[in-house]
């Protein structure tokens, strides 16, 4: 049995902060992480090394560049795994366990960009200059992030998956890759584990 | 995805959809009930919309981060634009609290009632609301005397801007002694007094045009009973900027008999 106590984001995004236990006198072997949409396949970052393999609580810091990036943003999985041994009949026990952490604010900013390029004028919402269709995208954009927010919240990460493409797409994120900046990080837009559940943090 | 799946094939996922979609539905349903045909407006999408965003860029700048001050500043004049532009934002800011923030200052909404009996000379009346250093926003003056509604004096402190007559509340006394009530009455945008110095008279000649549109027999009821006693309640909003530069909203009631 693997217990995450806390697995969160940092307020920069620039580390994933870990702080798990195993049974007393096991350790912790594995660390995998995946980003959302690659989970369980190959494509995974093993950052193992970081743990002191000492006792059976692990606290350390991933940080962003090992997984190749300078500002941690979207949805990943981390894996834990220890060494105790978990008989193939044993209901309800596993020595492994996943968390979750996200960063959603590079979406926080998206729509409020959006917002901000429209305006009021006599109850009809209109798009200023250099944000085509702004006032129709930034509605569906919001309703596309709040159901990311319950789809990670309940639990529906396939769904999650394709809100994120969509919100990519949207904010363009994968094309012109417009300058959301390293927004620090606030209250309530992004998840993180404590005590093995998936919280807004 | 598997993950959340355990060697009891246990599938909390089939509980949490069931939850999902009861509080999908209940939450329809209540939008529908509140917000009746009004629910899929547009408008009303883009207000969430705004608030929501608002609510973003305030804990971003209660984080520390002032570049989203100006930001929010644009949030709360679009904010206000479809407040007092769009029917269907009216009719669900009646029935909607929005979540208040803790922007500094922080202002809740008063209400002054002017005595029934106006002084004939100008009497400062307690400021409507103190900002954060205690100083006061607005302190009002009433002119005129006890028969004839004139017209009320305001001193305003530099940073109010205009000041929106929102509605107009016509009580009444009936020959059977019922008390009644006028329809509330919105204005529109032709009644924002655009100030541009400190000591601006407000005129209400167009509230009483207003008045006698409601009322065209003047002082007959909608029963047909002659009215003995009227009071006109007035309600402003004073929409005007703090000391960070935002814009606030007060809300003032006044009144003033219309007979002896």
């Amino acid at each position: 049995m693997v217990n995450i106590n806390s697995l969160r984001i940092d307020s920069f995004a620039e580390n994933i902060l870990v702080d798990v236990s195993t049974a007393v006198g096991q350790t912790i072997t594995s660390v995998k992480i995946w980003k959302s949409d690659e989970y369980k396949t190959s494509t995974f970052t093993d950052v193992s090394d970081l743990l002191s393999g000492i006792s059976e609580v692990e606290n350390f810091t991933i940080p962003a560049e090992r997984l190749g990036l300078s500002y941690i943003s979207g949805l990943y999985m981390i894996e834990f795994t220890s060494d105790e041994v978990i008989s193939p009949d044993e209901c309800c026990n596993s020595n492994n366990t996943t968390g979750v952490v996200a960063n959603f604010v590079q979406y926080e900013e998206c729509i409020l960009n959006k917002v901000l390029a429209t305006e009021v004028d006599n109850c009809n919402v209109i798009t200023l200059s250099d944000c085509e269709n702004c006032g129709d995208n930034v509605l569906y954009a919001s309703m596309f992030l709040t159901s990311l927010y319950a789809a990670v919240k309940n639990g529906f990460y396939n769904e999650a998956n394709t809100l994120m493409k969509q919100l990519d797409e949207m904010c363009e994120i994968c094309n012109t890759c417009p300058a959301y900046g390293n927004t620090e990080i606030v209250n309530g837009t992004g998840y993180g584990t404590i005590n093995n559940s998936v919280i807004l943090v | 995805m598997e993950i959340w799946q355990d060697k009891c094939n246990r599938t909390p996922m089939d509980i949490t959809s069931v939850k999902t979609l009861i509080a999908s539905v209940t939450q329809t349903i209540s939008k529908t009930i509140m917000l009746g045909d009004k629910a899929y407006s547009k408008s009303l999408l883009y207000l969430n919309t705004l608030v929501y965003s608002l609510e973003y860029a305030i804990t971003q700048y209660e984080a520390g981060n002032t570049v989203y001050e100006t930001k929010i500043q644009k949030l709360k004049k679009s904010l206000q634009r479809l407040q007092y532009k769009c029917e269907d934002i009216c009719i669900y800011k009646e029935k909607y609290h929005f979540k208040q923030t803790n922007l500094p200052p922080t202002i809740e909404d008063n209400s002054i009632t002017i005595p029934y009996t106006q002084p004939k000379v100008p009497v400062d009346l307690p400021p409507a609301c103190t900002d954060r250093f205690n100083l006061p926003y607005i302190s009002k003056t009433p002119y005129g005397t006890e028969k004839v509604f004139e017209k009320y004096h305001f001193t305003l402190n530099p940073n109010v801007d205009k000041m929106i007559i929102k509605s107009i509340y016509f009580i009444g006394n009936l020959g059977s002694y019922i008390k009644f009530k006028g329809q509330n009455l919105a204005l529109g945008n032709n009644n924002v007094a655009n100030l541009t110095d400190l000591n601006v008279p407000i005129s209400f000649d167009e509230i009483n045009d207003l008045r006698l549109k409601m009322y065209p027999t003047d002082f007959i009821s909608p029963s047909g009973n002659r009215v003995i006693d009227a009071t006109l309640l007035i309600y402003f909003t004073i929409a005007y900027k703090d000391s960070l530069n935002y814009s606030q909203e007060l809300c003032l009631t006044g009144s003033q008999s219309l007979y002896e």
